[in-house]
């Protein structure tokens, strides 16, 4: 594996290091298991790094092993487990004026199955199209669909201030 | 809030900036599973290749690794120690390259013959009528009754490397029926008994029975793989009962003749028909054993054993010069030979058939001095057995069942190929969801 390539590698991971970042926060809602998920994924990402680049797609993979190992419980083997909690120290400091809603939908999320908070992320966070995040998750598109549609409705009734005046966005192309 | 997005990116927005990545540790990290991935499908590799070649012999029935003289292709050169047992049963095919033996078989399911390759390759012999097969020393000929019933039944040579069989037409098992109360062939010849060839295995010298005769009654034959027969007739010199025991040379034959005091032996010219020498056997039992007595390659030594008793053993006398009929040496039955059945000469052995299903070690022949080298799985149910000269004079052939297991009859030694089976099936399935998992990530 020669300098380039590494290096092609670092600047792919500094120019996506946040998306990835809030991606893996909103999937674990613990910010160490999301640097231990991100942290896991890139390195997936860099073990088939030669791979990745030449279909040209490394965003989409990434997202796609962040995801699946979201939702295989890679860390329900390891020593912690997802707890629902409240807003968790980080480095020693409190989260700062945490509004109640941020609260509320953090809780919410953790409430759901990975799988869902997988399609949430993908769909509406990551923009995936209901093809794409089938695709990415390897599942059917119904499946999605439905995945979406429990998720959404779980999420009103865990925080129905929050999400009051949402409504289901209409299919969304890449950008 | 307007959107679920924007809900999610202030949720996430803040904590995102506290996640620390090390791209360093990543990338490490990253060669190491490459790495461990090389090690493991390489692995994976070399086990599958390792039960696929295990396995094999459930397909092939045989698994034979390439051996020194497989050049010779004309000629059996080994033998295989092992005889596995049959899953698919095929027919004998006509070119099936020289043999190395043929095995009865007989079960409660069936009964027959089965040609056997020098790998261990068993084919059933579908158009053989009787018991008696016979394999030339070079593994390359088989002499017969060819037919599915005893009508329409003939002696016939095949040539199992290039496919032609010879057909002798006027050599029947002599059926009649009411239609022909006289058979329509000449001559008789009964599917119990023995043949012996020469030792170009150019021609097959074996008894025969005359309808027709009025005086000169039949003595015996002498087929060539050409299709010549030179028909060898009693006379006051070879008097009617007397037995081919084999040849003497390239161009005569021995006979043996039990007499009330001693059996003697005549060679034969065959050439002319004529008794060139005779001698009497120094042996106190006046009987011989049609299936037993037998000259040795080089016509030095003739073999005899009277099987009316069944404790006699076997005599060994000379068979050549002024101490032509003397006895030699004499060698105890084994308890689990098998017959009626013919032994089979080397030009340093003589091996006698065992009956697998008698004994407890799976032994289908014996070494007169010591071993048995081929056993058969007891779910063959092998009983006689002849084999090429030349086959066992080449040695085992080297297989991976020949390998691992030699002649033992464990129940793992004759069960490894079903166990291998099993395990490569499940490495299958564990490779198929591993390439699941990874497709997953």
């Amino acid at each position: 594996m020669n300098t380039g390539v590494r290096q092609d590698f670092e600047s792919w991971v500094h120019a996506r290091s946040q998306t990835l970042a809030r991606s893996a926060y909103l999937l674990t809602g613990d910010v160490h298991l999301a640097e231990d998920l991100v942290q896991e994924t890139l390195g997936r990402v860099a073990q088939h790094w030669d791979r990745v680049l030449r279909k040209g797609s490394p965003n989409a993979y990434a997202h796609q092993v962040m995801n699946n190992l979201a939702i295989d419980g890679w860390r329900r083997r390891s020593r912690r487990l997802y707890e629902v909690t409240a807003p968790e120290a980080v480095d020693g400091r409190s989260v700062p004026d945490s509004p109640v809603e941020r609260v509320a939908l953090r809780q919410a999320l953790l409430r759901l199955t990975p799988k869902q908070r997988a399609v949430l992320v993908l769909r509406f966070y990551e923009d995936y199209t209901e093809v794409q995040t089938a695709h990415l998750l390897g599942c059917s598109t119904s499946t999605v669909k439905s995945q979406t549609r429990h998720a959404l409705q779980r999420l009103r009734d865990l925080a129905p201030d929050v999400l009051a005046e949402f409504d289901d966005r209409p299919e969304v192309a890449l950008p | 809030m307007s959107s679920l997005r924007d809900h999610l990116d202030d949720l996430a927005r803040d904590p995102g900036h506290d996640v620390r990545i090390d791209v360093e540790a990543a990338w490490s990290s990253g060669q190491r599973r490459r790495a461990g991935r090389r090690m493991r499908t390489a692995a994976f590799g070399v086990a599958a290749v390792a039960i696929a070649a295990t396995s094999l012999p459930l397909a092939s029935e045989v698994t034979s690794m390439p051996s020194s003289a497989d050049g010779d292709a004309q000629v059996a050169s080994h033998y295989p120690q092992r005889l596995d047992y049959v899953y698919r049963d095929s027919s004998l095919p006509a070119d099936s390259g020289p043999l190395a033996g043929v095995v009865q078989r007989s079960h409660e399911d069936f009964f027959g013959s089965w040609a056997v390759s020098p790998g261990g390759r068993m084919w059933r012999i579908e158009d053989v009528y009787g018991e008696s097969v016979s394999i030339s020393p070079d593994g390359v000929h088989l002499v017969y009754l060819k037919g599915k019933n005893a009508a329409d039944a003939n002696l016939a040579i095949t040539d199992q490397t290039t496919g032609h069989v010879t057909r002798f037409d006027e050599i029947s098992l002599g059926a009649t029926d009411a239609q022909h109360p006289e058979p329509r062939e000449r001559y008789f010849h009964s599917d119990q008994m023995p043949a012996f060839w020469n030792a170009g295995s150019s021609a097959v010298f074996l008894q025969l029975g005359d309808y027709r005769a009025r005086r000169d009654t039949v003595a015996a034959g002498v087929l060539g793989t050409d299709g010549s027969m030179t028909i060898i007739r009693n006379s006051r010199d070879l008097p009617s009962g007397s037995q081919p025991v084999g040849w003497f040379s390239t161009t005569t034959v021995g006979f043996v003749k039990e007499t009330k005091s001693a059996p003697r032996v005549m060679e034969v010219d065959v050439r002319t028909g004529r008794v060139t020498r005779t001698f009497a056997l120094h042996d106190p039992e006046p009987f011989v054993s049609q299936w037993y007595a037998s000259l040795s390659p080089d016509g030095n030594e003739i073999m005899t054993r009277n099987e009316s008793e069944g404790s006699q053993p076997f005599r060994f006398f000379s068979a050549r010069g002024s101490g032509a009929g003397s006895l030699r040496t004499k060698m105890p039955v084994p308890s689990d030979l098998s017959g009626p059945c013919q032994p089979t000469w080397t030009s340093t052995d003589v091996y006698l058939p065992t009956d697998s299903n008698t004994g407890d070690n799976g032994s289908v022949l014996y070494r007169v001095n010591g071993g048995h080298p081929i056993v058969a799985d007891p779910r063959l149910g092998a009983g006689c057995s002849v084999w090429a000269a030349r086959a066992l004079e080449g040695g085992p052939e080297r297989t991976l069942g020949g390998l691992l297991f030699g002649t033992d009859s464990t129940w793992l030694s004759w069960h490894w190929r079903e166990l291998s089976a099993a395990l490569a099936a499940l490495l299958a399935v564990g490779l198929g969801v591993g390439a699941f998992r990874i497709r997953r990530r």
